[in-house]
């Protein structure tokens, strides 16, 4: 048996994965187990999850795998400081303390963490650990891959192609062929906007893709003299907007704000909505502008994947492939009938790529793996939960019988209670797909201000998620839609069908919802729920969001469960077959 | 050497070395640095990836 662990870190969402014989055992990110958000250290925690999960020890790994190049990305920070010195003097400073630290050492660490000489430890280039972590987990037998995101060594966008056969088909081959350099980097834009917008970066792009669906895209032209778009999806931004080469705080720079005609929103600052209007409404509006720009340029490099592939599948990684409109778009527009996008699309998802490319490039070992689901996490034990209730001193109500539970639950959601849903193996990926949900009645218009109010403590304006059953998820939208994997995972956003919009009012965002999918075999328990719910009120779906606290990682043990539960206006909480009510 | 390493006079000489060593490699990673991003910088369209083979002694390599 070959074990190859894949590492990301020293960035944000370290997380780790492990391959046996090129089958995915286990992949976690860090901050779900050390409770810190978007935790960037080296993932020793998940790294112990992975190996007990495979019931290994330290020195039974072959090969860790880590996700970059960490001198050429030295390289590129020094450049940048040098290009921008004497401004990026603050900058210099934090950045070599890191690099000096930790982040030189990351050989040494990787190498005693796993227990293997430090020559087992390997370095894959960023952006073919994204596609990595696309094309080698695809159902795709050959593919054109785009990899776009904030920054990786130099690179922040790549077009390439990927032979990845599954068993017997021969060796697999990820060639990158074109890329972008840093500085010129489609997240990077986004982020900044995100930062204008006074969310943070790296978290709340999110919240720039919600609200962009309350505004107009009047800002779209001024936006042409931010940044410069080849026909070609290539880009150029005009970096007199920017401040992310010379500052720690600050990604863009007072031109922008000169352009634009309105101060940056001040962070937090509270959101009047549903209806957006004086200043809001302008935010709303730079919103809407710099999503269809995104969209536009991802669009117009598909197009380009699509012309230098001459495949009718794409394979998309990189954080920028999280963003499920411009997914939509993609599709509709740039001559793909496939597209397939994992559900740990960012940083995190490069650890696993990472392993991929080691296993099947590097070593050229043939591949059989395809990623189905994304229930990879750890998991707990009925004695894990029995722990966490007895030092809590909470008595729980246990419905051993499936059907008794699932109609059970089905009831408190159709008397308006939100209900916690903790279980099995926790997700891979930024989403909570059922394992790790908090879910609610999707008629009730109403249920989103309320869990966004009551339990989320979020913006008003943050959009819910559906989970339908696969059978049915036809009749709510286009169902030539639902052969594509992102829609499993949260990572598309489609038109709602006419007619369907009122039974999932409280997920409807400007006509559309990002779509879950539910497989009954992926997910059993929740299919059941599910259809339970459907059985009651005629409805096959339910509202799904993740199950966390605002600022928090979502819940990974039953303990982090019951402490959510205890802070938070959840009515009901499901551990397992355990129920526990607040009533 | 190592019976005159240990006068302060050789030790000085010693550490002026390393440090000049140390301040020559910075200059010229600093410069190679210096040279990519003016290669790079001014890049406004798709640029040819350029990378060696795959292999495991590449895959060692941290750049």
């Amino acid at each position: 048996v070959t074990v190859v662990l894949g590492v990301s870190c020293h960035y944000h969402d370290a997380a780790a994965a492990l391959l046996q014989d090129g089958a995915l055992v286990a992949a976690a990110q860090e901050e779900r187990f050390s409770r810190r958000k978007g935790d960037a250290r080296i993932p020793v925690r998940a790294i112990d999850f992975c190996l007990r999960n495979a019931g290994l020890e330290p020195g039974d790994v072959d090969y860790v795998s880590f996700y970059e190049k960490p001198l050429l990305k030295l390289q590129r920070t020094l450049a940048t400081m040098r290009q921008s010195w004497p401004g990026s003097a603050r900058v210099a400073r934090a950045s070599l303390r890191n690099w000096v630290g930790s982040r030189l050492w990351i050989r040494d660490s990787l190498s005693r963490a796993a227990g293997i000489p430090p020559d087992r430890v390997l370095f894959i280039r960023h952006h073919e650990s994204h596609a990595a972590s696309a094309a080698l987990c695809s159902p795709f037998d050959e593919s054109a891959v785009l990899t776009i995101d904030g920054v990786g060594e130099w690179t922040t966008a790549t077009v390439g192609t990927a032979t990845t056969p599954r068993t017997g088909g021969g060796p697999s081959a990820i060639q990158l062929d074109s890329e972008l350099r840093f500085p010129h980097s489609v997240g990077l834009l986004y982020s900044a906007f995100t930062q204008f917008l006074g969310f943070e970066v790296n978290e709340g792009e999110y919240k720039v893709m919600g609200l962009a669906a309350y505004g107009e895209p009047r800002f779209r032209d001024k936006l042409d003299r931010v940044v410069r778009v080849y026909d070609d999806g290539s880009i150029e931004l005009a970096l007199e907007h920017f401040d992310f080469l010379s500052s720690l705080d600050h990604m863009f720079s007072p031109k922008l704000v000169d352009l634009l005609g309105v101060p940056p929103r001040e962070p937090d600052a509270p959101f009047d909505v549903d209806t957006p209007a004086g200043i809001d409404a302008v935010y709303a509006d730079i919103a809407s502008s710099v999503q269809l720009l995104t969209e536009d340029i991802v669009v117009a490099m598909a197009r380009t994947a699509s012309r230098n592939a001459r495949s009718r599948n794409l394979c998309m990684a990189g954080g920028v492939a999280l963003n499920g409109i411009a997914n939509r778009r993609v599709l509709d527009e740039a001559g793909f009938d496939n597209l397939f996008i994992a559900p740990a699309a960012g940083d995190a998802g490069g650890a696993l790529g990472a392993a991929l490319f080691a296993e099947h490039v590097i070593l050229g070992r043939p591949r059989a793996f395809e990623m189905n689901d994304a229930y990879w996490g750890a998991e707990y034990q009925e004695a894990d939960v029995d722990a966490a209730l007895a030092s809590d001193g909470v008595t729980a109500e246990r419905i051993d019988d499936e059907d008794r539970l699932a109609d059970r639950v089905a009831r408190e959601l159709v008397d308006g209670r939100i209900v916690a849903w903790f279980q099995g193996r926790f997700e891979w990926g930024p989403r909570a797909l059922g394992n790790r949900s908090i879910l609610a009645d999707p008629r009730d218009p109403g249920m989103k201000a309320a869990v966004n109010a009551r339990v989320k403590y979020r913006e008003p304006f943050r959009p819910f998620a559906p989970s339908i059953l696969a059978d049915h998820a036809g009749d709510f939208v286009d169902p030539s839609y639902l052969k594509q994997a992102p829609t499993k995972y949260m990572l598309m956003v489609l038109p709602v069908l006419d007619g369907a919009r009122d039974k999932i009012a409280a997920t409807v965002h400007g006509g559309t919802v990002r779509i879950q999918q539910v497989d009954s075999g992926a997910s059993d328990r929740y299919a059941r729920l599910l259809s339970a719910f459907h059985g009651l009120t005629g409805v096959p779906a339910v509202l799904n969001t993740s199950f966390n606290l605002r600022g928090e990682p979502i819940v990974a043990s039953p303990a982090d469960a019951l402490s959510t539960f205890n802070r938070s206006g959840i009515d009901m909480l499901v551990l397992g077959t355990h129920v526990i009510s607040k009533r | 050497m190592s019976s005159t390493s240990g006068k302060p006079r050789h030790r000085r000489r010693l550490a002026v070395s390393g440090f000049g060593s140390l301040a020559v490699g910075a200059v010229l990673i600093l410069r190679r640095a210096g040279r990519s991003i003016e290669t790079r910088n001014h890049t406004t369209n798709w640029s040819p990836v350029e990378r060696d083979e795959p292999t495991l002694r590449e895959a060692r390599r941290m750049l």
